[in-house]
């Protein structure tokens, strides 16, 4: 038996939400083949850090901080609030779990913080959850993603997410359309209420 | 879009940076970039998005650091693949890892398949044999906390059910009031699962990693590793068992309960994950293959567990 993710897009217009129940498939496998790339979700936690803070806290985090090591070699600190000098890297959750990735992804924080001038390991931006909608850039199919993020005092942030369908899929498109009728949809990603 | 790539290699005592430089000459024309070499630097500017420079800073013939890729490009993230693949015969090793698990995948799906599908053993029908009574008895409230604590939403919940039902045995919880986080806590520390300190803080990180403490208490207590005993008495100095606990942790959660964090965590996993890629394949307008046979997610289930060296003992 062969089953159609549905497009949102075309969900939105149809006017009909239900239109995304899918009767519950009972074996699925690879839900996230309609991500174009998994760095998708890495970004997507970036940028809902970013506004969360902005909206919260007026605070200015940017993305992709480029970092000088001298000569032609440069990098990029994933989040860098130049207020306080705080700088954060983002990682999936596997990594909290796996000990030599945990090492070099802390190193290589490090390393950003050794090359910005007073910068120090980011703080806690506390944790969080929400939900994500990607468009699907290969294949014209949108995926509805529950996301989730944590951050710890080190500056390490971690996240993991699981695609949703029928009903919580139905209710974060409800969700979407109220933030795009009230004028307050950023784009990609809505606040899951309670977080 | 961001993903880091970590290396780090040994060159053969024959060849030198120029060498490297050399073969990465051959491959600049895929990648637009300059590439540049001065003694024991090999340099790679890109000229198009955010990508970091790669630099192979040779110290005594090895490199070790890391490359994050900012591109829009994700072809050009596995052109950089590629080229490691084209340098990866000057060096005695040359051992590669990314932030979402993209090498393993990349690297395992051009190699055959090395699972194979099997029918269910008697013992494993037993299994089977649980998933029908649950059908029938709807679950009680104990399985419901554990269930919704997990924060798991797979598609089919039979595979969920029984390793919530394990995990009730070995908590050894008999009321809802039973359910202690510092004790799963506790024993996941104790267990000594990929790292004895990767839970420390219990009321803060508790809902984020529960799932995760959930499969690894699972595993520990309900398998056997080829036949030396259960899991959690095994040291974690035999031969392959770190590996396949990781496959068989990150697989689980990805595969069966449709809960990920990136690509494949070893290529153990990338493995299972070419496995189950094998029979449900998703096509080019997104559509998505479903079976609905119970035995046949449980064949792809035992298939990949054998596969990583683990046999099913359950719970006393």
């Amino acid at each position: 038996m062969l089953l159609y993710v549905p497009n949102i897009a075309t969900i939105m217009q149809s006017g009909n939400l239900y239109v995304y129940r899918l009767n519950n498939p009972v074996y699925y496998v690879d839900p996230s083949g309609s991500l174009v790339w998994p760095g998708e979700i890495h970004n997507a936690v970036s940028n809902h850090i970013q506004r969360k803070q902005l909206r919260n806290y007026r605070r200015w985090i940017t993305a992709n901080k480029i970092v000088h090591y001298g000569g032609i070699k440069y990098g990029f600190a994933n989040l860098y609030d130049k207020a306080t000098g705080e700088v954060w890297e983002i990682k999936p959750l596997s990594y909290y779990d796996k000990n030599t990735k945990r090492i070099a992804s802390e190193a290589q924080l490090q390393r950003y913080i050794d090359n910005i001038d007073g910068a120090i390991a980011g703080s806690s931006l506390g944790s969080g959850s929400f939900y994500y909608f990607s468009m699907g850039k290969v294949v014209p199919v949108s995926q509805v993603y529950k996301v989730y993020f944590e951050s710890h005092n080190n500056g390490m942030i971690y996240y993991w997410y699981d695609p949703i369908f029928n009903e919580e899929a139905a209710a974060a498109i409800t969700l979407m359309l109220a933030a795009m009728a009230a004028g307050v949809y950023n784009g990609s990603s809505v606040p899951i209420p309670g977080f | 879009m961001s993903c880091t790539i970590y290396y780090t290699g040994t060159l053969k005592e024959s060849k030198s940076p120029e060498d490297v430089f050399g073969a990465i000459s051959n491959h600049m024309q895929n990648i637009n970039a300059n590439l540049k070499q001065s003694a024991n630097l090999v340099v790679i500017n890109f000229l198009q998005g955010n990508s970091e420079t790669l630099v192979f800073d040779f110290d005594k013939n090895k490199i070790n650091g890391f490359w994050k890729w900012n591109g829009n490009d994700p072809e050009e993230f596995y052109k950089i693949f590629d080229m490691f693949i084209e340098i990866k015969p000057l060096f005695k090793s040359l051992k590669i890892d990314d932030d979402e698990g993209l090498w393993n995948e990349y690297v395992i799906q051009k190699q055959p398949c090395k699972i194979k599908l099997r029918p269910l053993s008697s013992d494993e029908m037993k299994f089977l044999d649980r998933i029908k009574e649950n059908e029938i008895n709807p679950a009680n409230d104990i399985e419901k906390l554990v269930m919704a604590k997990s924060n798991l939403s797979p598609f089919y919940k039979s595979l969920l059910r029984i390793i919530v039902q394990d995990f009730i045995k070995i908590m050894k919880i008999e009321s809802v009031d039973d359910f202690n986080p510092h004790a799963i806590i506790d024993l996941t520390n104790e267990l000594n699962f990929m790292g004895a300190d990767s839970v420390k803080e219990e009321s803060k990180y508790f809902d984020f990693h529960f799932h995760y403490m959930l499969i690894k208490i699972w595993i520990s207590y309900a398998f056997e590793y080829k036949k030396l005993g259960v899991v959690k008495e095994l040291a974690e100095d035999i031969r392959g068992l770190i590996t396949s606990k990781e496959a068989a942790l990150w697989g689980i959660t990805s595969i069966f309960l449709n809960s990920h964090s990136g690509g494949a965590s070893n290529s153990k996993e990338a493995e299972m994950r070419k496995f189950a890629k094998k029979y449900y394949k998703t096509g080019s307008l997104g559509e998505v293959m479903v079976i609905d046979k119970l035995e046949r997610e449980l064949e792809f289930f035992f298939s990949m567990m054998n596969y990583l060296g683990f046999e099913y003992i359950g719970v006393e």
